[in-house]
Parts: C-alpha cells; structure tokens; sequence
C-alpha cells in the first residue's frame, strides 16, 4: 500500500520486490492491463487477479514506474517516457 | 463540608446521567411519545463459506460495514487494510463482527470471496464477505448511508464510497468514518470501543 508493503496474500509487496526488479520491460502492459496470471514474488504466491487502469496516459504509467521503482528504498533504474511510448505501443 | 459533600454527590450524579455516548445517526419519528430511529431493514445474504447471513447472524452484536469488489482498481485495498485493522484489533471480542458487501455480483462469486477471505487470512465466523442479489445490496447501502452503484464511467465499473459505518445491537448506525484515511479510521475504531462501553 502506500509503504509498498501490499496486503496479506491479496496485494504483492512493491518494496524489495524481485519481480518488479525482473519484469521492467513489461511493466506498462501490466499495469495498463492488469493480469489475472499467478505471480511468484520473493517466493510468496499471488492469486488474487489484478486489474487494469486503461485510462492512464503514457506520462502518468512514465510517472508511475520511476516512482515504485525508486520508492521505499528501491533502486530499480529510471525508465524514459520513449519506453513507455514503445511498450504501450506493443500492448494496445 | 456540607457543600463539599454536595458538590461530590452532584459529581456522582453527573457520572451517571451522563456516560460517554455516541448520536444514534440518521432520521427519527415520535410516534404516541417514543421516539423510532432509523435503523437498518432486515436481510439475507450468502457469504464465503455459502453460509446465510441475515440481521440473525448480529444479534446481540455491534458490526462494522463496507463496500467493495475483489477486482476493484482503486480505494478498496486501502479499505480492506483498515478493516484488517479493526479485525486484528477486536479478534478476540465476539462482540464485535464485520460485514463485507461485494458490489459486483457477476465477478465476485462465493468462490472468488472465499479466497479473498483466505489470502487475508482471517476468519469467517469474524468477517463475512457477502454476496447476493444486486439491488438488494444496493438498497441496503442506503440503509448504512452507503453508497454503492453501477457506473460505467468509473474506474473497475463501480461506483461507491470507502466508508466504514459502524452500527449497534438494534441495527441502528451509530458512527462511520472514511476508510481511505487511517487517522479517521483511528477515531472510529476509539467509537467502536465507546459503543462497547454503552450502558444499554
């Protein structure tokens, strides 16, 4: 949630999260959306579905992922609004 | 001394014609000199382990109340946190219960909130997550000043607000707060606390 600790078995952490880590270059399909995959993070398993935000724009996602990926002490990388551009591209 | 044991016994009185007490919410009739409050119509639901819930299951109870959707892509998470905070606060008072209505019937099957409950990890007997005909569970938000509709404009389809109401022993509402906003929902857990102390 907001100290991107998530909730229970609901919601995967953000914080000190191997699959965010890992899964960059798909994080604006992810997010825009959602997935109703099962997810391993950090060794826990995630059932419950995610869903979509098909509103936001290519800013806010661009916005969206520097914050998490440098939040709560995170050090994931910067992503460039192109990328998204590129990813959303190839998700529409 | 005479005025000093006056002035304590009229302390005394005060005490006890005045206990700490919350506003019963809501409209209210006289009628032949007594006066009828608001309070929440009888119902039936189902819950996630199949279970009929009705105004039966909160007999003798005080309970808490929201409205959310497993699927939903906004305020809900922050809701469900906070009323996990209610349920690890009150999980061994069995005074208290809490009522989880899904707004979205089709999506959110008996199955689907069985898992919800069970990646919470909390326990049925505490927290029903109901389900059950659509517009009855739309009524009866208005009931708890709720507000739960279908909306196609908003984000996961539905339409309602975060609100977290608290309601006594005669199905009457007695405090809500925004579940979004965890200082607000400190204040209500401390009315939770209040109503318990209630002199009946």
């Amino acid at each position: 949630m907001a100290d991107g600790t998530g909730l229970k078995n609901v919601i995967p952490p953000l914080k000190n999260s191997e699959f965010l880590k890992n899964n960059q270059s798909s994080l604006t399909c992810l997010i825009r959306k959602g997935t109703k995959d099962t997810i391993n993070v950090n060794g826990k398993i995630f059932k419950q579905p995610m869903p979509g935000s098909p509103k936001l724009t290519q800013g806010d996602i661009t916005n969206i992922i520097n914050y998490i990926n440098q939040a709560w002490g995170n050090n994931y990388g910067i992503i460039k609004y192109d990328d998204v551009l590129k990813q959303f591209e190839s998700c529409r | 001394m005479r005025f000093f044991i006056y002035l304590l016994l009229l302390s005394l009185v005060a005490c006890e014609y005045n206990p700490k007490k919350l506003p019963i919410l809501g409209e209210r009739e006289i009628v032949n000199g007594d006066t009828i409050y608001h309070s929440v119509r009888p119902f039936q639901f189902i819950n996630q382990d199949s279970q009929i819930v009705s105004e039966k299951t909160f007999e003798g109870k005080v309970y808490v109340v929201d409205f959310f959707f497993t699927h939903c892509p906004t305020i809900c998470p922050k809701v469900t946190k906070q009323m996990l905070r209610i349920y690890d606060k009150f999980k061994n008072d069995d005074r208290v219960l809490l009522l989880a209505h899904s707004i979205d019937a089709r999506n959110d099957t008996i199955g689907r909130l069985r898992e919800y409950a069970n990646n919470l990890d909390v326990k049925s007997s505490k927290w029903h997550f109901v389900t059950g005909n659509i517009d009855s569970i739309y009524n009866i938000a208005t009931d708890y000043y709720s507000i739960a509709k279908t909306d196609p404009d908003s984000p996961g389809g539905f339409d309602h607000s975060g609100r977290l109401i608290l309601v006594d022993k005669k199905r009457r509402v007695r405090s809500f707060c925004d579940g979004t906003d965890e200082k607000d929902v400190t204040r209500f857990i401390r009315d939770i606390e209040i109503l318990l102390n209630e002199k009946e």
